[in-house]
């Protein structure tokens, strides 16, 4: 049986799954509620607020993605000696990233899974959360070069 | 009495410039032998233990480790060499802040093969017990003190019971009491398996007790 | 000064990508606040503009939906009359129109929007020019000058005395008109159900109207006018035969909504609207400090060692409060400049797009409920820059100072 204090080979913690996964469901989720809005019968002033909020759809959808741009840059940076830490101990650098990688883009995919679940239920469009993933993709794949930085202590 | 190390570095660069301690350098080690580094600071003593400790590959010449050559190795091979042959004990800030010292020394025992994890699990009670750190095992790092977070470094260099102990300033920052009993528990290790140590320190004190010591001079 | 300024330098510019992004964050709080309160101030200047309608007897018309988009040409020139002869025989009421443009030189170059009104509405509005006499309405338009009101902006060309001949759209005929007055700078009206727009005056010519002068305006001038007239002394039962006229004579369905009904849609919608907007921006309010809390908290724990070192060579937890709270004075000042310039800006393009219904002046390129809007961020600012400071200085005071923490 595998004990369950056993050191995992993953950069990730708990608290780190949860801060990036609440990054992820900010962004998906306000996406997916501006969605909502155009399909809710508002009242008339209600509408002309939606409306609002609707036409800043991207900029908002931009400002709350930096929150994952922080939490990928904040990440490397703390996770800086644990790296140099597991080359020492027998890691490899691209193990080491392809693992960050799948942990990224597992956290990533659950997230996205539930947006998509969520938007089907409602039946909305889906065009926008497929945008996200991709930007948060590409943020994954810059981040990744990042890793490479905390080779050496 | 094997040879463990064999090195010989023609040129290494260092942020782009030749260091010239490192030119046309030779080393040989033999198996159980200790081996003390000096040399002034930014002389190229670290950059030359990351060489030895396979970490640094960045430089032409030839180094056979074991009998095998390193540029025959793949990153792989090089990397469970580090895991199971290799010990580095650095300074105390080497540790992981998030896990605790029971999962910083037991770090390697992720990428080693079951075998091995289980002989070494046995082991590690009495490791513990002989570094005098059995009671601040649940502790993070930043909870313990400089000559604790020492030793649970040490622990993890040796948790693995290594064939080579790199050591880079072991002993820098801290009290004479802990500075003895890390120098000693490193010549215990030399003494009970063999253990080859090769270490970088300003100490004069701590490199007069080691077999042979190198200067490194820039020229 | 000096640790102030290492501290920029050694710290904040350090992390970047945290201090940049927590500057968008609060960039984006004050464009919040800023919007939110120069958007509420509107609509109660609408609302407080409407409320003066609200009296006994007055009815307002409203094109029902189902006649949205009618062309008034449509309506045949004898049958616009026998409407306007109804309501003067019935009812006292008030006229307004706008909407006409002539070209004619100023020093903007802007085309000149008309706006006609009848003694009841000028009297109901309250219009007032800041120099020159009160507008006559009882000009013959045979042989007088149709004395008239001046915007702000039109004051250097046309000063009071100066006459303007120019044809006017709604009578199609060449006419002088003569200053009588010029209007305060910004003097507007807000657009009957929907308070929070403005119309500005700045660039208009007011134009007095009389029965003459309505009579002979072309029809569809008539009709578009009479489509927006207020009753003054309306009954429920009279505006609705007036309402029922008017779908005889032009098969345009109009409403006439009474103070009661005004209030009821005012309620429903501007009240309920005001109150949305404040409900909205306190919670996007709350989520942006959130998020900003992270972010500096964040910062906190990836300096650790930057903020021990500071200590340790001599810096209180005091001083690293103080030197916090300037930071923070200097990032909300720059994203005060930036929200107040951007604003200035759209009012510069309002004046290059020439569109005189729009231009309006400012002080330092910000109208007075735009001052109101930077008086909000810097109330809010400052709040948020407390909340966010204290957060900080009691994380680092939870760090202990050792030399394992700088190791």
């Amino acid at each position: 049986m595998k004990n369950k204090k056993e050191v995992t080979k993953s950069l990730f913690r708990k608290v780190d799954i949860v801060e990036l996964g609440c990054a992820y469901i900010a962004v998906f989720f306000t996406e997916t509620f501006i969605c909502y809005m155009k399909n809710l019968h508002l009242n008339l002033a209600q509408r002309e607020i939606a409306e609002q909020i609707i036409s800043h759809k991207v900029l908002i959808e931009l400002l709350l993605s930096l929150l994952v741009v922080v939490f990928h840059y904040q990440f490397l940076v703390r996770k800086k000696t644990e790296i140099f830490c597991r080359i020492l101990v027998g890691d490899t650098m691209r193990e080491m990233t392809v693992r960050y990688l799948k942990d990224c883009m597992r956290i990533l995919g659950s997230t996205f899974l539930v947006c998509v679940l969520v938007k089907f239920v409602f039946m909305l469009d889906l065009r926008g959360s497929y945008y996200l993933l991709c930007l948060f993709m590409l943020f994954i794949l810059i981040s990744l070069s990042q890793v490479h930085r905390y080779e050496k202590f | 009495m094997s040879r463990v190390i064999e090195l010989e570095i023609k040129e290494k660069k260092f942020k782009n410039e030749s260091l010239s301690s490192l030119e046309n350098f030779k080393l040989e080690v033999n198996e159980g032998e200790k081996i003390a580094i000096i040399g002034e600071s930014g002389v190229g003593k670290s950059t030359l233990l990351n060489i030895i400790g396979l970490l640094d590959g960045d430089f032409s010449g030839e180094y056979n480790i074991f009998g095998l050559s390193r540029k025959e190795m793949c990153d792989k091979e090089l990397a469970s060499f580090r895991n199971n042959k290799i010990g580095f004990v650095l300074q105390e800030s080497a540790l992981i802040d998030t896990l605790s010292i029971e999962e910083n020394i037991k770090l390697p025992l992720c990428y080693a093969d079951n075998e091995q994890k289980q002989f070494t699990l046995q082991d590690f009670e009495k490791i513990t017990k002989a570094i005098r750190i059995e009671n601040i095992l649940k502790k993070k790092p930043l909870g313990c003190s400089g000559g604790e977070r020492a030793r649970a470094v040490l622990a993890r260099g040796l948790i693995m019971k290594p064939k080579i102990i790199l050591a880079d300033e072991p002993t820098a920052s801290l009290d004479e009491d802990n500075k003895e009993r890390i120098v000693e528990l490193l010549f215990k290790m030399n003494k009970k398996y063999n253990t080859t140590i090769i270490t970088v320190t300003h100490d004069l004190e701590v490199a007069k007790r080691h077999d042979r010591i190198i200067k490194l001079e820039r020229r | 000064m000096k640790n102030f300024s290492f501290f920029i330098k050694k710290i904040f510019l350090k992390r970047w990508i945290l201090s940049l992004t927590l500057i968008f964050f609060l960039l984006s709080a004050n464009f919040l606040i800023f919007t939110a309160v120069r958007s509420l101030f509107l609509t109660r200047g609408g609302y407080d503009e409407m409320s003066r309608l609200n009296k006994n007897g007055i009815f307002v018309s409203n094109l029902d939906p189902s006649s949205a988009g009618v062309d008034v040409t449509s309506v045949e020139p004898k049958r616009v009359n026998g409407v306007y002869d109804y309501i003067d025989k019935n009812f006292k009421y008030a006229l307004h129109n706008e909407g006409d443009l002539i070209t004619i030189p100023n020093d903007k170059s802007m085309d000149v929007p008309l706006v006609y009104m009848n003694k009841e509405y000028y009297d109901l509005n309250g219009l007032k020019s800041k120099v020159g006499k009160k507008l006559y309405f009882d000009y013959r338009l045979k042989s007088d000058k149709i004395p008239v009101f001046v915007g702000a902006g039109l004051s250097k060309n046309y000063p009071i005395g100066a006459e303007i001949k120019t044809e006017i759209p709604a009578l199609g005929r060449k006419v002088t008109l003569k200053v009588q007055g010029i209007l305060k700078k910004n003097e507007c009206h807000a657009n009957y159900y929907a308070l929070n727009s403005m119309s500005y005056y700045n660039y208009s010519i007011i134009i007095p109207i009389n029965k003459e002068f309505f009579m002979k305006a072309n029809s569809a001038f008539k009709v578009d006018t009479i489509l927006e007239t207020i009753i003054i002394n309306g009954s429920k039962e009279s505006v609705s035969n007036l309402s029922k006229e008017i779908h005889d004579e032009w098969k345009i369905k109009v409403n006439f909504y009474s103070q009661k009904e005004n209030n009821e849609f005012f309620e429903d919608y501007y009240l309920y609207r005001m109150r949305l907007i404040v409900i909205l921006t306190i919670i996007f309010l709350a989520i942006i400090i959130g998020v900003s809390i992270w972010n500096a908290v964040v910062c906190v724990r990836l300096m650790k060692k930057d903020f021990t070192i500071n200590l340790l060579v001599g810096m209180s937890y005091k001083e690293l409060k103080k030197i916090l709270y300037k930071s923070f004075a200097i990032i909300f000042t720059l994203n005060i400049l930036v929200v107040s310039v951007h604003s200035a800006m759209c009012r510069v393009i309002a004046w290059k797009s020439k569109n005189a219904l729009v231009v309006s002046y400012g002080f330092l390129g910000l109208a007075s409920n735009e001052w109101l809007g930077v008086l909000a961020m810097i109330l809010v600012d400052s709040l948020i820059g407390v909340i966010i400071v204290e957060c900080i200085v009691k994380r680092i005071k939870k760090i202990p100072i050792s030399l394992g923490v700088m190791q």
